[in-house]
């Protein structure tokens, strides 16, 4: 008996040819074509003309033409005639739709757990991709809320890393001018600003803003004019104005007209409110959403003591955008200012020695890039991991549709019987596809429905790994509009055609009576349409691989950049950045207030130590200058300012020497501290304590009176730098406004530090805004956060994808197994041994796991290159990381699998042959 | 010949589905034979309107009554022929008795006194 089954099997297996494939494929195609029934009733229509004419030629002599036009005119009209015929057929088109989606309806409701199954897949993975999509779509494709954004430009120096979109004051001013390819070119430089209000200062968001920034942006304000090129001239401390937002409009003033010619403080300087922008209105950053624009000319007096703009060249600090005249195309104004900038370089920086990120004159050039979205850091940023996050979410909508359309396969095929008794009683062969058809679409449609009910709020969550660590920044956007509508649209339209793959495959099998005939438990039925669910099944595992390999990538990747020792420890370390600018100490006076606060702060229960630094490590800002040994030539290192007892706090080990102290005065001679790295530079044989460096072109100098272990600085991934440290106590530069860094004793929470910190600060001197503070956990996490944002989203997608793949395989081997119930009780009757029967009925199931492993390790291999530049000190062909990622994948699809085979080792002969 | 003929040549209202399952009762039938036939067999009396015709051929091949296949006319044309299903034949059975029925009827209540 069983070896007949068998050579049924090979037979069968044979008989599986292409040919099947294509007429099943053409037939989909007739379902969706009307052209042949228009023809056909064309023909029909012609023929009965035809008849008529040839009567009426007969009995009454017409000629030919006279018959026709009576045989016509009999018919009422050939238009008429056929919209008769077509209406029955839409009303019957609408009537079979009604009935297919009552009855899918009803199949659906028959089996809730596959119903449940298949829904939560299809709203995961349709969720997902509307979700990170949204998120596409607020920070990299939405455009700047400007008329004719699309002529709008971002400028940047080339070439250049990531400062190429910071421009100098006098270059921007030299392309101010030339109007040649743009009608207007602007500058911006976000800003917080500090208002004096009743209860103390408070921060709010601004932005310096050159002469044409408005008439650039071409957006006129809702109340009173904006600032033009005149309010934005050199020296205008009392006539200086300010435009401000909407919402600062309604929040400050009430939403009152009387807001115009009134006076408000910003950072001490006293502006005049002489406009109202609209709602919506964000300026040319949209990251930023400014509350107050300031004329750029302003920004002495608003950054005082400092100025950027005094600083000429050397400052580079705004970004620069225009708006191209029309008819100019982006590429004609790049290729413009190519040929033109070397000229504005000669006249703005004559000195031959001049240098931008390591560029001569003749190298440097500024070009245009497409400014539609405005300038965006976040979009700068987020663009890469972005790109993969999606890619990482299709794949996981690969998997979703291929898992349904093997599930509603293996369903199909347990109907099998049923779908023939249908056929033979009359049904025809389109409406039983379309009957499928319009099942796998309710289930989509459904599935659609919910993920994009659920994806605002995936999305709300997702933005929380984008949330800026200022308050002041604005939250994204992320409201649904066009683009986002349409994206759900098409994933819908691939999640109905991926699913609906399902019943039109199952249409290719060539004899659907044959199950009457045979019996619906025996393995003809089966085999003969194992090829396709296999396949998909199999492509399935290979997508669903791929997602787990990616995500592993990535997660090892994060490991390690946590694992990078940083030369201090982290735990425990809070960083309150202070603001002294518009305080009124400078000098011997601001370095005793930072003595007082170190003193108010160490006598605080839950602190061991406290110091101050000018640029927390790995926070975003850093140092770099020239610092020579004397008679060397100088190199450029790291530098920064620190308090005494700097180290101790952060413990990052004293190697030789000593740290600084309060009483290392201007007076008592320069001390310097440099690390193991700097030392190996400067003085790779002698001991450098005692030794004395050169600072600023050999004007400074000072003695090194420590050396430390080297520590991070600008970049946690960069090893750790050559850095020289300056007290603070000397060369202190104007109102340096520090951090202090304070370790808190174990287990001391960081929230009521800070609150008692900037309690104390207050009492100490109110004109002092309170610090803000940051764990340094919080600023390595910050600067982990894009690699964590990718790590922990892709690991996530990788556990829907396996759980979803686990159900998948379980579920179509449930359903075949069911159908073979006879099948196995005969074996078990003739002896069949319960480890064969799971042998029998894993092994096909083992086999797609395998295959699709495969599969999905070479396209892993083969897209390495696309990951790679994502990763951390990690390959994207590591064996181990691909191996194991294949190993999980296939211990959940055993796992799957073993349970309906140990369910059929458990049929009993007897019942199963009566069953049949 | 602008008018139509329409002396007393109307179909019942209701009658032209049991009619053109009649007509192709004994064989396959195109529209045109059917329609000639129905005239033939009511005395030239009964008048099918065309427009209605077509229609009510395409609506009971979809509901299963009428199959319809293409072939060839006595002139050697292509023509749509329509069959009866197992479904029409039963559903013809049905329509007869009730054709009957409601006509003898009516033949009581008009003769009646």
């Amino acid at each position: 008996m069983g070896e007949t089954l068998i050579r049924y099997r090979i037979r069968d297996g044979e008989r599986m040819n292409k040919q099947s494939l294509r007429e099943g494929l053409l037939r989909i195609v007739a379902l969706f074509r009307r052209a042949r029934g228009e023809r056909d009733m064309a023909d029909e229509l012609a023929f009965h003309l035809a008849m008529k004419q040839q009567k009426y030629i007969k009995q009454r002599g017409l000629n030919s033409t006279d018959a026709m036009a009576v045989a016509k005119r009999e018919l009422g009209g050939v238009e008429k005639w056929k919209e008769a015929c077509r209406d029955v057929n839409r009303a019957r088109a609408i009537e079979d739709l009604a009935r297919d989606l009552a009855l899918a309806a009803r199949m659906l409701r028959k089996t809730p757990a596959f119903t449940a199954a298949a829904l939560l897949t299809l709203t995961l993975a349709i969720g997902s991709n509307t979700a990170i999509f949204s998120l596409i779509n607020a920070v990299l494709l939405r455009p700047l809320n400007v008329p004719a954004a699309h002529q709008l430009t971002v400028l940047r120096i080339q070439p250049a890393d990531s400062f190429g979109y910071a421009f100098s004051y006098p270059l921007f001013k030299y392309l101010e001018k030339d109007t040649h390819v743009f009608s207007h070119t602007f500058g911006f430089a976000g800003r917080n600003l500090q208002i004096h209000t009743a209860n103390g200062v408070e921060r709010i968001p601004g932005q310096l803003v050159s002469g044409h920034y408005f008439s650039a942006l071409q957006v006129n304000p809702q109340l009173g004019r904006y600032i033009t090129p005149s309010d934005d001239r050199p020296g205008v401390p009392s006539g200086a104005v300010a435009v401000i937002s909407d919402r600062f409009w309604r929040n400050w003033f009430n939403a009152s007209p009387k807001v115009l010619g009134q006076a408000i403080a910003l950072n001490n300087v006293v502006v005049t409110v002489v406009g109202v922008m609209p709602e919506g209105f964000t300026g040319a950053d949209r990251d930023q959403q400014p509350d107050v624009f300031v004329p750029m000319e302003t920004e002495p007096l608003m950054d005082a003591p400092y100025s950027n703009i005094a600083a000429g060249m050397q400052a580079n600090w705004f970004n620069v955008g225009a708006r191209l005249h029309d008819g100019i195309t982006l590429e004609r104004a790049a290729a413009y200012l190519r040929s033109s900038s070397r000229a504005i370089y000669k006249a703005i920086a004559p000195e031959e020695e001049f240098r931008f990120s390591g560029n001569t004159h003749a190298e440097l050039y500024v070009t245009t890039e497409p400014g539609i979205t405005g300038y965006s850091y976040l979009r700068l940023r987020f663009t890469k991991p972005f790109s993969l996050i999606m890619a990482l979410v299709i794949l996981v909508l690969f998997v979703a549709c291929l898992n349904l359309a093997t599930l509603l396969m293996a369903r199909a095929s347990s109907r099998e019987r049923e779908l023939a008794t249908r056929l033979a009683l009359g049904a025809s062969r389109g409406r039983l596809m379309r009957q499928l058809l319009t099942e796998s679409l309710l289930l989509a449609m459904l599935g659609t429905a919910l993920g994009s009910a659920t994806a605002p709020f995936a999305a709300n969550l997702l933005t929380l790994f984008l949330a800026s660590p200022d308050p002041l920044q604005p939250t994204l956007n992320i409201t649904p509009d066009l683009r986002v509508f349409a994206f759900t649209a098409i994933v819908a339209a691939l999640a109905t055609i991926l699913t609906g793959l399902a019943p039109a495959l199952r249409s290719t099998g060539r004899n659907l009576q044959a199950p009457i005939r045979e019996g619906c438990g025996t393995l003809r039925g089966t085999e003969r349409r194992r090829l396709w669910p296999n396949v998909l099944s199999a492509a399935e595992v290979a997508f669903a691989l791929m997602l787990i390999t990616g995500a592993s990538l990535l997660g090892f990747s994060l490991v390690k950049l946590h694992r990078i020792p940083v030369g201090f420890d982290p735990q425990g370390l809070v960083f309150l950045q202070f603001d002294m600018s518009k305080q009124s100490r400078d000098g011997k006076a601001l370095i005793q207030i930072y003595r007082d606060i170190e003193t108010g702060l160490a006598a605080m229960p839950g602190i061991t130590s406290v110091s101050f630094v000018d640029m927390a490590p790995l926070y975003g800002s850093w140092w770099t200058g020239d610092v020579a040994t004397p008679g060397n030539p100088p190199h450029e290192l790291f530098r920064n300012h620190v308090g005494p007892e700097y180290f101790r706090a952060m413990r990052t080990p004293l190697l030789g020497g000593r740290e600084f102290r309060w009483s290392d005065t201007d007076e008592s001679g320069r001390v310097a501290i440099i690390n193991e790295a700097a030392a190996r530079i400067l003085f790779p044989s002698a001991n450098p304590v005692g030794q004395r460096i050169a600072f600023d072109g050999g004007k400074t100098l000072a003695d090194v009176v420590g050396v430390v272990a080297d520590a991070k600085y600008a970049e946690l991934r960069d090893s750790a730098p050559p850095a020289v440290y300056s007290s603070i106590t000397q060369d202190m530069k104007n109102r340096l406004s520090l951090q202090a860094i304070v370790r808190l004793r174990n287990g001391t929470s960081p929230v009521s530090v800070v609150a008692s910190a900037g309690r104390a600060i207050r009492k100490l001197d109110d004109e002092i805004p309170p610090p803000v503070a940051t764990t340094m956990e919080q600023t390595i996490s910050q600067a982990l956060s894009t690699e964590r944002m990718m790590a922990s989203l892709g690991l996530f997608f990788a556990g829907v994808a396996l759980l979803i793949t686990g159900i998948g395989l379980y579920g179509t081997l449930t359903y075949t197994t069911a159908r073979r119930t006879g099948e196995i009780g005969i074996r078990i009757a003739i002896g069949a041994r319960r480890g064969d029967v799971i042998g029998l009925v894993c092994r096909a199931n083992v086999g797609v796991a395998l295959a699709g492993c495969v599969g999905g390790l070479l396209a892993s291999l083969a897209t390495s290159r696309l990951i790679a530049s994502f990763l951390y000190n990690t390959s994207p062909k590591d064996p181990v990381i691909l191996g194991t990622s294949a190993l999980v994948l296939i211990c959940v699809a055993v796992t799957a699998s073993l349970l309906p085979a140990i369910r059929a080792s458990r049929i009993d002969p007897i019942t199963a042959i009566r069953y049949e | 010949m602008g008018r139509r003929e329409t002396d007393g040549g109307e179909l019942v209202p209701g009658t032209l589905d049991m009619l053109i399952l009649k007509a192709v009762a004994n064989g396959s039938l195109h529209g045109y034979a059917i329609a000639e036939w129905i005239h033939e067999r009511s005395h030239d009396v009964l008048r099918v309107d065309e427009g209605a015709l077509y229609p009510a051929l395409h609506r009971l091949e979809l509901r299963g009554m009428l199959a319809a296949e293409w072939g060839v006319s006595e002139n050697n044309r292509r023509a749509k022929y329509y069959g009866l299903t197992r479904e029409g034949r039963e559903h013809l059975g049905l329509e007869k008795e009730r054709w009957a029925r409601l006509s003898s009827a009516i033949g009581f209540v008009m003769e009646s006194a």
